[in-house]
């Protein structure tokens, strides 16, 4: 993770309205969770750090009214979340899979498997957005190493028992299509 | 069905590891402090925000004005049109060396009813008409059709020629003949 020391400046200004918050320590501490979880939603990387640009920007326009915010780090998720989804609700479905999958292949696989591997990856995405909306979303959410049961619960406004019972579903569903289109 | 469970399990861990660009942290920050910058910039450092404010400003003074321009027209509309002529006639060179002291000029007329009240109650000016009464209306509708068994009864010597003559009528019609009784009888 990339040092914000040099930023400590432009933050100096905000200190005067709220010298409790340091908006600096929030950006450093969540910016990659929000990227991750945008980055799945969206499928493009360009578009997940313009959402967590939004985050933040809305964080600096609510920061009088932190202090009410009971868990920050779900609350900071949940609008990264809810606008990724909007942003994707303004694109065409399937539309950038196929680089997206080979961007992924290319990360975690060796040159020669990236173009198989990333075949793979695009059948495994198309299967997943055609999954029931909510089991989806507890998918995703759950791709996320860094969130626990309780905290996609808190996100999608579910109980925990839901997000597991949607969570064993997906993965079945998942499971089972991608098994009916290999035969 | 391993083999899928793999592939599923890999594509989430892609997602999971996923990083952003480098830098990304201080890009967000000097985004944030643009964006502050620009919300406690004064209004003439923020060319879209004053450009916005003029326009709104111009476009409310249009409306005032256009408002106000109607509600004189509305208010004084006679008193503008009969001072046309005198300014035609005040523009002649002989007519500007004849000009009167200038009078003060009449207040507008009041479009209020109470201004004509006094007027039509001064002794100078006719009552106005009052309606017909209904005998009144049937003796002009009489009048109107010219039907001589209607118009006779305005003349009473007409009328009484009038009721003489019905009375012979149902006397001859019903009298009896002694002959056609007799000739009946046998």
């Amino acid at each position: 993770m990339a040092s914000i020391e040099g930023c400590g400046l432009a933050l100096s200004f905000m200190e005067d309205a709220r010298p409790a918050v340091d908006l600096a320590a929030i950006v450093d501490a969540y910016s990659t969770l929000l990227f991750r979880i945008a980055n799945s939603v969206l499928r493009s990387r360009s578009e997940a750090e313009d959402v967590v640009q939004d985050v933040f920007i809305r964080l600096l326009e609510h920061r009088h009214s932190l202090s009410t915010v009971r868990d920050m780090r779900v609350w900071l998720i949940r609008i990264a979340w809810n606008l990724a989804l909007d942003r994707k609700r303004r694109k065409r479905p399937e539309q950038l899979d196929e680089t997206f999958a080979r961007s992924l292949a290319s990360v975690t696989m060796p040159a020669d498997t990236v173009i198989v591997e990333a075949q793979r990856y695009h059948s495994v995405l198309r299967e997943i957005e055609r999954l029931p909306k909510a089991e989806r979303h507890v998918l995703l959410l759950s791709a996320i190493e860094e969130l626990g049961t309780a905290e996609i619960a808190g996100v999608l406004g579910r109980s925990e028992s839901a997000v597991r019972a949607l969570l064993s579903r997906a993965r079945s569903r998942l499971r089972e299509r991608l098994e009916e289109e290999k035969r | 069905m391993k083999d899928a469970d793999r592939t599923i399990e890999r594509l989430l861990a892609a997602l999971r590891d996923a990083e952003p660009s480098t830098g990304i942290e201080h890009r967000l920050l000097q985004a944030m402090e643009a964006r502050e910058a620009e919300a406690f910039a004064p209004l003439w450092r923020r060319p879209t925000a004053l450009a916005t404010s003029l326009v709104t400003a111009l476009a409310i003074t249009a409306v005032l004005i256009i408002a106000m321009a109607l509600h004189q027209h509305r208010t004084a509309p006679a008193d503008t049109r009969s001072h046309a002529p005198a300014v035609q006639r005040t523009t002649q060179p002989e007519a500007v060396a004849q000009q009167a002291p200038i009078t003060p000029r009449r207040p507008a007329q009041r479009r209020h009813p109470v201004s004509a009240v006094p007027e039509t109650q001064a002794a100078s000016l006719p009552a106005p008409p009052l309606p017909l009464t209904e005998q009144e209306k049937l003796l002009l509708r009489l009048a109107h059709r010219r039907n001589p068994e209607d118009t006779a009864i305005l003349n009473p010597a007409v009328q009484a020629a009038q009721s003489a003559k019905t009375t012979e009528q149902f006397q001859q019609f019903f009298a009896i003949n002694p002959t056609e009784m007799r000739s009946q009888l046998e």
